[in-house]
């Protein structure tokens, strides 16, 4: 739904986001992850088409970037980091004025159906600088999804809202996958980008990794099982590194770290080996790791490197 | 509906529910239509010779040149015209004011609000946009300036003499209203929108966007002094270099309106 190609863009010589290739799949969610000035909002903007890249090339919908930006404005909605609302207008006149600008063709249907939708329309008559943050965002959804895009483009969507009103709005986004859309959610929240994306993509001005949290977990760590024993002896040690599958081991405490390739085949063999050679099990579980530890190794990574850009980004 | 339509509509519906906009473009607008009327009221009482004024005088002999028939009215008659005619150039302000107070409010005030970037992610051609913005100034500002000339046409009607309007309302002061009036307010919003493409916000973009008053006052007190009296020649040529200049400020704010030149580099 959304290919890009080498897609660069420069401001007066200074790189935002420079060689970015990635496939987003129709209804997926696809999680756009980086720190600050990485170059989120001006891939968002670029897919958009509210500016042109630099080098490079991008389809989204069948319509190529640069020349069918009309198009491609017909069939995106974009949530931007602030809601950008009209303050003094209504609820319904805000959602009216973009309705109209999209071209729809029932707007009081459509406006009366994201009101609802998103628990505003006992308010839709009030102004809107007398909503709460997280009603605007709410309504900023609404804005967005108004003409019914084939592609979201989110930046941010939860940014500076309570816990309560950033779960409405995840699920809100989650209810959206079911209905076949495309969505790009840019977000530095890790945690968000775990719950909502089937894939991800870390940017840091260049792309860093592309690919599920999954995947990219164990490309980072491997697959170690943590093996928690009421007693670590030297034979159970000698014994698990005796074996020709185990690749790594360690241990802390009453606890073993193993890497295993296959845990799934290896686990059954290696919990025979260990209570041959004596050991007592409590626990066996996978180790996992949350995507900030992927997310922050990857730019440690990144920042090794290229030593030059980190030391200048600081 | 057309994109421009729905630009100008929702522009309108925040302009009514903006007071403080309102009040002020209206309240320019009741100064100058209230001020002249006081005055032909005030000078009379205050200075009785008022009209033997050196200023006056000269003024007097100006006109007398090219209106002769003024030499035989009575001079309170005279003043009067002399006052209403002067504050026929004021009212031009009135467009100017306004077409500048809404178009760097509608600019700037979506920048600060950053509503800017949503609407430029819809379809609407960026011309369109900055069509209906201008219109959305324009128009309203021009409608005031002719609306205050109306009540300004019927208070001289109600209150001075009979041989007052048909020189006031004569076809340069109609050319100064409805010719120059809604070239000047064009002019104002095409600089208004320059203006607001740097300012950080509307009061600063509207003091810099003031000095479109400068010329106004100069032909003021050039013919309150008499050095100067504007005839139907002016106002054409007047009217035909505003409108070269209109061409010119709305090519540059048109320039300036592009969507990645709004989004990266407006202040």
């Amino acid at each position: 739904m959304i290919a890009t190609k080498g897609l660069t863009k420069a401001y007066d010589g200074k790189v935002a986001v420079e060689a970015l290739t990635m496939d987003v799949r129709p209804g997926e969610i696809f999680g756009l992850l980086g720190p600050n000035g990485a170059g989120k909002t001006t891939t968002v903007r670029m897919l958009a088409a509210l500016i042109a890249p630099t080098a490079g090339e991008a389809i989204i919908g069948g319509y190529r970037l640069g020349e069918q930006d009309a198009a491609i404005r017909r069939i995106v909605g974009i949530v931007t980091e602030a809601p950008g609302l009209y303050e003094r207008l209504s609820a319904r006149e805000n959602l009216e004025v973009y309705a109209r600008l999209y071209g729809v063709a029932d707007v009081a249907r459509q406006v009366e159906k994201y009101l609802r939708l998103l628990d505003l329309w006992d308010r839709r008559d009030e102004p809107v600088g007398t909503f709460s943050k997280g009603m605007k965002q709410k309504l900023a959804l609404a804005r967005a999804l108004v003409h019914e895009p084939k592609v979201l483009l989110l930046d941010e969507p939860t940014s500076g809202l309570d816990p309560q009103m950033t779960r409405v709005v995840r699920e809100f986004i989650a209810e959206l996958r079911g209905q076949g859309r495309t969505i790009l959610l840019c977000t530095h929240n890790l945690d968000e980008a775990e719950r909502l994306c089937d894939r991800i993509l870390v940017l840091k001005t260049r792309p860093i990794a592309l690919d599920t949290p999954e995947a990219l977990h164990r490309r980072l760590f491997g697959r170690r099982v943590v093996v928690t024993l009421t007693e670590v002896t030297e034979r159970i040690l000698e014994r698990v590194r005796a074996l020709e599958f185990v690749r790594d081991l360690q241990h802390q405490g009453r606890q073993l770290y193993i890497a295993l390739a296959d845990p799934e085949r290896e686990n059954p063999r290696l919990v025979r080996a260990l209570v041959e050679a004596g050991a007592a099990i409590q626990f066996l579980t996978e180790e996992e790791h949350s995507l900030e530890e992927i997310y922050l190794r990857l730019i440690e990574e990144e920042a090794a490197a290229h030593p030059a850009e980190a030391a200048s980004a600081r | 509906m057309s994109p421009v339509l729905v630009i100008l509509q929702k522009e309108w519906t925040d302009l009514r529910r903006h007071h403080l906009l309102l009040l002020s473009m209206v309240v320019p607008a009741l100064v100058f239509l209230v001020l002249p009327f006081v005055l032909t009221i005030l000078v009379p009482l205050l200075d009785p010779s008022g009209w033997n004024d050196r200023d006056f005088q000269r003024m007097i002999e100006l006109l007398g040149r090219t209106e002769p028939e003024l030499k035989r009215l009575d001079p309170l008659v005279v003043l009067h015209i002399y006052i209403f005619r002067q504050f026929v150039l004021m009212l031009l302000l009135v467009p100017i004011l306004g077409a500048l107070s809404i178009a760097t409010y509608s600019i700037v005030g979506e920048k600060q609000n950053r509503t800017l970037e949503p609407l430029l992610a819809t379809p609407i051609a960026t011309t369109e946009l900055l069509l209906g913005k201008s219109l959305a100034a324009a128009l309203p500002a021009t409608l005031l300036v002719w609306l205050t000339f109306g009540l300004y046409v019927l208070g001289i009607r109600a209150l001075s003499p009979p041989d007052v309007l048909p020189r006031v309302a004569n076809p340069v002061g109609l050319g100064l209203i409805f010719l120059i009036g809604p070239l000047v307010a064009v002019l104002s919003l095409g600089l208004g929108v320059i203006v607001s493409s740097r300012a950080k916000d509307p009061r600063t973009a509207q003091q810099i966007g003031v000095v479109l008053i400068l010329p106004i006052m100069a032909l003021f007190i050039m013919q309150m002094r008499g050095f100067f009296l504007l005839n139907v020649r002016w106002v054409l040529v007047g009217a035909i270099a505003l409108l070269g200049l209109d061409v010119i400020v709305l090519k540059i704010g048109a320039r300036l309106f592009e969507r990645e030149t709004i989004l990266t580099r407006w202040a």
